[in-house]
């Protein structure tokens, strides 16, 4: 795997992260979902043409809603409403329902949006009868486009991109915070890098999001005298200690962290949120099924060894192990807002 | 922790408000200004709100935050615009600010002072005073305050009240 990531990618060490660090990143980063977009046909303005009112896209994970909707409403434009109709429409008015009549959290990254669906799918009878999510195909979720009278008791105010920047920037100062108990890496960026930051997630830029993320994000070095090597340490040890440009060790460390940030979804119910230490009291690392069996036993029994039977667990789509470490997670798997999302389904 | 007030708009000279039909424009204006200052009419002066209010624990900041919604007579939510002239906030809070019409901030702070997020546990849509500085403000002055011989439960008894009195400061706790 690391002679993948070394052969692919020119200059793993470009942001001072190791070359497997690099590639769980950039998986992260590429992971897209499928979205089918449909007009309300009750909300199509007069002489659209109503056989072409359904756009189907392939979206980034880490991205928004509110970014997708510039080209949504391109397509609109150009093959469903007419000139007249579409002077009318304002975007701000925009709001997407799921097939199910749930309404859709624009603040939300777009791949917590999908998963948040596929565990919600989980706990519903469903027609094509057996279908687990692990045999299940990979199919688009499909949201309606209301255009107008977005409910504004239920949704927050403004889905504009500006909106969006300034809520995704408030959960990267929480992150921050989470880990180090402060939130000085974030506020020490110049204004441009924050703004740069931001503007990778819009463009879909990799290195120009990781150019200032990686000065946020905590490391895995390849050598911790203190804790145990993370999960992927085979192609760790091709790179010797000395190459690790750190003098001080270990301070922007994963295992280091005060609490890795991570939100706990269920379907159809609460976010739970607590503290995560990237090491437990008996000095070994924290892992996703120890995490898991604390805070949802009955799903996930705390005896049993091996994965539950009971209930899966999904990060930016991936069923995780249960020996997954959390602060490796969170320094190799974070979404762009910096956050680890744990969606949870039923198995069926 | 939770309950339901009824809030008015604020008496007396009211800023005219720019920001309605712009929703990115920055800056409040300040009030005192010939052109932004008019009495309300008396048909007005009693428009009664809905204000729902809670006090949730933030598991990122590990302390307590001050969530609301303000709602009108037909049920739709304020904009924020109009929430900075209820009767909630004081008004000492509101002009040091920038409102947008998403969030209230001040220009040397962190994160914004008032923003819309998701109430932890309901989800809906609120708004909340940010809890980042909480900690350091309370525990500033419960260490002023602090005898001795206090137990534990009693320390954190004051820091709840101390807490409630920051929160004060800013916002109208009374009925």
């Amino acid at each position: 795997m690391s002679a993948y990531a070394t052969t692919r990618h020119h200059s793993p060490s470009a942001f001072s992260a190791s070359a497997s660090t690099t590639l769980y990143r950039r998986l992260t980063w590429e992971g897209t979902v499928p979205l089918e977009i449909r007009v309300d046909p009750n909300e199509l303005p007069a002489n659209s043409d109503r056989g072409l009112e359904c756009y189907y896209m392939q979206a980034p994970r880490v991205s928004y809603l509110p970014l997708l909707v510039p080209e949504i409403r391109r397509f609109l434009m150009d093959v469903v409403f007419d000139e007249a109709a579409s002077k009318m429409l304002k975007e701000e008015d925009w709001w997407f329902e799921s097939e199910s009549r749930t309404l859709i959290k624009w603040h939300w990254p777009i791949g917590l949006i999908y998963d948040n669906h596929i565990i919600s799918s989980s706990i519903k009878p469903s027609a094509q009868g057996s279908t687990s999510y692990l045999n299940m195909q990979v199919t688009p979720l499909k949201l309606i486009l209301h255009l107008a009278s977005p409910p504004t008791d239920k949704l927050l105010l403004s889905p504009s991109a500006e909106a969006c920047k300034q809520a995704f920037m408030g959960q990267l100062k929480e992150a921050d915070f989470l880990r180090w108990g402060n939130t000085k890496r974030m506020t020490s960026l110049r204004k441009a890098e924050q703004d740069g930051i931001w503007e990778g997630v819009k463009e879909h830029n990799f290195d120009d999001y990781w150019r200032v993320a990686a000065k946020v994000t905590p490391t895995i070095a390849p050598a911790r005298p203190n804790s145990p090597p993370p999960p992927p340490s085979g192609s760790m040890h091709t790179r010797p200690p000395s190459a690790d440009p750190q003098v001080a060790p270990d301070r922007d460390g994963a295992y280091n962290v005060r609490s890795v940030p991570v939100r706990l979804y269920l379907p159809d119910g609460p976010v739970l949120q607590d503290l995560v230490p990237p090491m437990l009291e008996d000095g070994s690392p924290h892992t996703l099924g120890h995490y898991l069996s604390t805070h949802i036993p009955l799903l996930f029994p705390p005896s049993s060894s091996s994965d539950s039977d009971l209930a899966f667990a999904l990060i930016h789509g991936v069923l995780a192990p249960s020996e997954a470490e959390m602060a490796w997670l969170g320094a190799c798997m974070p979404g762009a807002d910096g956050w680890i999302n744990v969606c949870v389904g039923i198995a069926q | 922790m939770f309950r339901t007030v009824r809030v008015t708009r604020r008496p007396g000279p009211v800023i005219i408000d720019h920001t309605v039909s712009d929703e990115y424009s920055e800056l409040l204006e300040p009030l005192g200004e010939d052109e932004a200052v008019l009495s309300i009419p008396s048909t007005t002066s009693s428009v009664d709100y809905v204000c729902q209010q809670y006090v949730v624990f933030s598991a990122t900041f590990q302390v307590p935050a001050f969530y609301f919604s303000i709602h009108n007579s037909s049920g739709e939510p304020l904009p924020l615009s109009e929430i900075l002239q209820t009767s909630l906030l004081r008004p000492s809070t509101i002009y040091e600010g920038n409102a947008t019409a998403f969030s209230l901030s001040t220009p040397t702070s962190t994160f914004p002072l008032i923003s819309q997020g998701e109430h932890p546990t309901f989800g809906m849509p609120c708004w909340y005073f940010h809890p980042c500085e909480t900690a350091s403000a309370v525990w500033e002055i419960v260490s002023e305050v602090r005898e001795d011989d206090w137990t534990d439960a009693q320390v954190f008894a004051r820091w709840v009240e101390v807490w409630f009195m920051v929160l004060g400061s800013v916002v109208d706790l009374h009925d």
